[in-house]
């Protein structure tokens, strides 16, 4: 395997192949006292780093990673911190929901003998009430086993010292009992979870808008800060900043991420905020965010992670020539930067200095070019087989198969929000989004040729909860606003057999004109990939041959690939013309087959169509074109069943 | 009846194979009782049983004898001997560590699964450095101990000369011999040698009153060297002028004159314009300008290439070749703008470029390890 192959750290929580302490060590270490800054005054600060595209902003993270993520056992003469990691990979507007998910996803991780960070909180916290010198771990489960009452008292008097409202008081009882913490993590996550999941965990889920659910976000993220305590400061590293904005010109994502700063800097008293943007990003920032949130964003330092100079280099090649797994050639030992020649050298120096990707980027070719070195001795540079295009083939293909396999129904808000404007401006250049306040409950509004479409994303698996946005989305619709409104629902959260009053709204909506639309797992997997390949590449992290990859090159090659399932789907949400209205109609049959198969897996075809109301051969029909949510069964199809993926029955299983 | 205890059979060739296969497969020394705990015997040995079984093989050379652990414990058995894991052990966290480290270091560092004590650090590092598997380093001061490296010593004192004398003026040979004290002096001139012939250290001429050669990362400037030329050259031209020496010949003569020494006319008419400025007396001071428009400099902010071209108030080319001769020289850190397809000509402009597709969005100052 080549040692020099993978230039980019995609994720901080993974180990990197290799680390050289001494490259941009000042940055780290600033990173460390400002942690200690905030341990020591109990203020919030933050710090912007930049740097350009594959400078090491990322691996700085997972410096930290390694440097703070407690592994240790939780004692109380050990300082600890806690770490989470932000990759900006959403909509502006859903900002504070994608931070609260990744911070309980991130202090729900496993660390180290199945602690998480989470656990850390409630030792530390438990520790402040129980005088206790060493280890914490092992009273911990003596109390859990022994002395159950004696813990419950004690969680009593953190909520009770914390001033926690009832769910976050019950929530911290679960996680110091271990009870449910599959869906306590959806809850803290601010997932929609059905009624029994909740009667389970004792627990309540607001039914309210999306102002208000971003708000709620906002709300958790800040409570869930307080209840880490002054003791245990937060390292909060926002990445991939850049992948906020839709284009160059949009304020509304410098907006939301420094409103999203100031509010953490001066509402929390335990957190050090570390924004990681491209220079170019940092430019920006500093002439076009408001001087209130840019000064918050700065308070304990702006500070930029400079390219390697020549030694920084010479070391960063040895280390990656020292963890090579396979053996590699006597001079690789002696030659200081081997395998780069001479040429290679002055051309990467030519400014006197070089970011990491690109070095090893370099590396990687020579070193590939040795490998197939010539039998008369001469090696031949041969020349790149592979051109931008093969390599976003290549790439599109895993990352669309990744997203396959792990599509949630609970992320497809987030995907849709997200990705849909970008492809729904590829699809119909000069489209537009707007914003509309008397509207909460419509997600995005699209202006386009077909006028103002509205889309409102109901994937709630909550029936209560998505009772009453039909019954809103009722209201707004009344507004006329809209030229146009779509639903979109998500196949695998059916509406329940006894929520007769969300299926008696959403006939109401139907009869007013809002079309029906529910997308294929694929195609929610390809948005979802496109999202992230574009975020990358706004953040410079999509890299070919050491060069970034520009968005405005990625758009064009998945213009030119846009599948035709996407295209119809999103034709089907833009447009208005006959076949649409057909589509609709069969989400309508969609949603009606859904519930019923949620009352009965397995059923009789003319059974079905007679409950429905409709013809055998519609019902077909509609099966047919649906095959990846429905089957028949039978020598002459006569059964009818829902598909299940394979990852909604391991999350059914395990429950 | 009194019970006859029967004594148990003795051990089979197998269960002493496995005892053998037990201490090859363990990450540690152990003891007698804990082999016989983990072999798959056919049946429990006691632990003097399993102690003379593996004195045996120590006997035999297949095992090596290890010291107890602490002062009460037992001996202990392993397959691989003290100094052959010892110094795999001590060799590699040589080999990664960022710079050398002295047998105290190593001992700190070192995280093993048995004890090695101060004389047998300091051997295996010896025996270590004449393999030339490690190097030795001379002592920091009088009474630290040596330290080890994966470089010799001269190309350890390359990386602290370079680093130390990266933001100096031309210093004497004497100075910077003060940056590596601890090099003797062969090493040292063997070290500025090498430095010179890789264009990683340039000799400079002396200048003004002293007659020492000067030593510095970049090449000299040369106007220091030609201010007294320029002063004499100034005072003949005005009495030249005063004789009515027409303009058009002094021209030709000074261009001849500077020709014949080896000046060519011959570069294009921007670069000598620019490369010029570059080393003008009145030439904008890029540096001091950058703390004036950013005082966080100092700390690493990033200063924005448009807001320090509006600052400069000099022509883009100019800026430009400024700015890449500031980073050559290692005094500041460009950052390159990654998308600029995506900018208008205009905002294009504002950018640094160095005429290759390159263009830079901003620079910082260079920061040494103990700045910050």
């Amino acid at each position: 395997m080549n040692p020099f192959r993978e230039a980019i750290v995609a994720n901080p929580w993974d180990a990197p192949r290799s680390d050289v302490p001494t490259i941009h060590q000042h940055v780290f270490e600033q990173c460390l006292r400002g942690l200690e800054h905030v341990r020591t005054t109990q203020r919030s600060m933050a710090l912007l780093i930049h740097g350009a595209a594959g400078s090491g902003k990322t691996h700085l993270f997972s410096r930290l990673r390694s440097q703070l993520a407690p592994t240790m056992p939780t004692a109380t003469d050990r300082m600890e911190s806690l770490l989470v990691w932000v990759r900006l990979q959403t909509s502006p507007r859903m900002i504070w929901r994608m931070v609260r998910r990744t911070l309980v996803n991130d202090w729900f991780r496993p660390l180290t003998e199945s602690r998480c960070q989470f656990d850390r909180i409630l030792f530390h916290r438990l520790a402040q009430l129980r005088v206790a010198e060493g280890d914490l771990e092992p009273w911990y489960e003596y109390m859990l086993e022994e002395h159950p009452d004696g813990l419950k008292t004690l969680i009593d008097r953190i909520a009770s010292d914390l001033d926690l409202d009832r769910n976050t008081h019950v929530a911290l009882e679960h996680l110091a009992f271990c009870r449910h913490r599959r869906d306590l993590q959806a809850w803290l996550c601010g997932d929609s979870l059905p009624e029994a999941a909740l009667a389970r965990l004792d627990l309540e889920q607001p039914d309210e808008g999306d102002v208000e659910r971003e708000d709620q976000a906002r709300r958790a993220v800040l409570m869930l800060c307080r209840l880490a305590g002054n003791h245990l400061p937060i390292a909060i590293g926002f990445d991939q900043v850049e992948a906020l904005e839709t284009g160059p010109e949009d304020r509304a994502a410098l907006f939301a991420f420094g409103q999203l700063v100031s509010t953490l800097h001066d509402s929390t008293s335990n957190v050090l905020i570390i924004s990681a943007v491209q220079s170019s990003f940092a430019d920006r920032l500093t002439s076009e965010a408001r001087a209130a949130d840019r000064d918050r964003m700065t308070s304990f330092g702006n500070i930029n992670l400079p390219p390697l100079e020549r030694l920084e280099a010479r070391e960063l090649i040895r280390q990656r020539v020292l963890a090579s797994d396979e053996p590699l050639p006597p001079v690789a030992q002696t030659e200081e930067f081997w395998p780069l020649s001479e040429s290679d050298l002055a051309q990467l120096f030519s400014t006197g200095s070089v970011t990491p990707r690109k070095l090893l980027t370099r590396c990687a070719e020579r070193f590939d070019a040795l490998l197939q070195q010539s039998a008369s001795g001469v090696v031949t540079e041969t020349p790149p087989t592979k051109t931008a295009s093969d390599f976003l083939d290549e790439t599109w293909a895993t990352i669309v198969e990744e997203k396959l396999k792990s599509n949630q129904p609970q992320q497809t808000e987030e995907i849709l929000r997200h990705a849909l404007p970008m492809v729904a401006q590829l699809v119909e250049p000069g489209l537009t989004l707007a914003t509309d306040d008397q509207l909460p409950d419509v997600s995005l509004i699209l202006e386009g040729r077909s006028g103002r479409t509205g889309v409102s994303v109901c994937t709630q698996t909550n029936m209560t909860s998505l009772t009453a946005r039909f019954r809103r989305l009722k209201s707004q619709a009344g507004l006329n606003r809209l030229d146009r409104l779509v639903i979109i629902r998500d196949s695998r959260a059916p509406v329940s057999p006894t929520a007769k009053k969300a299926e008696e709204y959403l006939a109401d909506l139907r009869k007013r004109g809002v079309a029906l639309v529910h997308p294929a797992p694929e195609v929610l997997a390809t948005l979802d990939a496109l999202r992230a390949l574009l975020s990358d590449a706004r953040s410079g992290d999509l890299a070919f041959q050491g060069d970034t990859v520009a968005p405005k090159t990625l758009e064009e090659w998945f213009a030119k690939h846009l599948s035709n399932n996407l295209k119809e789907f999103v034709l089907e949400i833009i447009e208005v013309d006959g076949n649409s209205q057909e589509s609709s109609d069969d989400s309508v049959l969609i949603e009606a087959i859904n519930t019923l198969l949620a009352k009965e897996p397995v059923m009789n075809l003319k059974e079905a169509a007679a409950q429905l109301g409709a013809s055998c051969e519609q019902l077909e029909v509609v099966i047919r074109r649906n095959a990846h949510l429905f089957g028949l069964l039978g020598n002459s199809g006569s059964l009818l069943f829902r598909i299940v993926q394979t990852a909604d029955r391991e999350n059914s299983e395990s429950l | 009846m009194p019970k006859i205890k029967v004594p148990p059979p003795p051990l089979s060739a197998a269960d002493r194979n496995d005892f053998l296969r037990v201490l090859r497969e363990a990450e540690e020394p152990l003891e007698a009782g804990k082999v016989a705990k983990l072999a798959m015997t056919s049946r429990r040995p006691a632990a003097d049983e399993a102690a003379a079984v593996l004195e045996q093989f120590v006997a035999e050379g297949a095992l090596k004898a290890w010291a107890p652990k602490t002062g009460k414990g037992k001996p202990r058995y392993w397959d691989r001997d003290l100094i052959s894991v010892g110094s795999a052990a001590l060799a590699e966290l040589v080999q990664h560590s960022s710079q050398p480290v002295s047998a105290k270091e190593v001992k700190k560092l070192c995280k093993l699964p048995f004890k090695l004590g101060d004389s047998e650090i300091a051997s295996i590092l010896a025996d270590l450095a004449k393999s030339e598997t490690l190097y030795e380093i001379p002592a920091k001061t009088a009474s630290s101990g040596l330290r080890y490296w994966h470089r010799d010593a001269v190309e350890f004192g390359r990386d602290s000369l370079l680093t130390q004398i990266k933001d100096k003026p031309p210093l004497t040979k004497s100075k910077l011999k003060t940056a590596v004290n601890w090099l003797d002096q062969s090493q040292f001139e063997e070290l500025v040698e090498r430095l010179t012939n890789r264009r990683e250290l340039y000799c400079h001429p002396p200048l003004g009153k002293s007659k020492h050669l000067l030593w510095s990362r970049s090449p000299p400037a040369p106007e220091p060297y030609l201010k007294g030329i320029r002063d004499q050259l100034a005072t003949i031209v005005k009495e030249l002028q005063s004789a009515s020496v027409p303009q058009a010949d002094l021209r030709r003569a000074a261009v001849q004159m500077l020709e014949s020494v080896g000046i060519s006319f011959g570069a294009s008419s921007s670069v000598t314009t620019d490369a010029a400025a570059v080393g003008r007396e009145d030439a904008v001071d890029l540096l001091k300008l950058m703390h004036i428009v950013d005082p966080s400099v100092d700390r690493g902010a990033l200063v924005s290439a448009r807001v320090l071209r509006t600052a400069a108030k000099i022509p883009k080319a100019e800026f430009d070749t400024l700015v890449l001769q500031l980073s050559r020289q290692g005094k500041i850190a460009l950052h390159e703008h990654d998308f600029v397809g995506s900018l208008s000509a205009e905002k294009r402009d504002e950018l640094v470029t160095d005429g290759h597709g390159n263009y830079y969005v901003g620079m910082a100052l260079r920061l040494g390890q103990g700045d910050s």
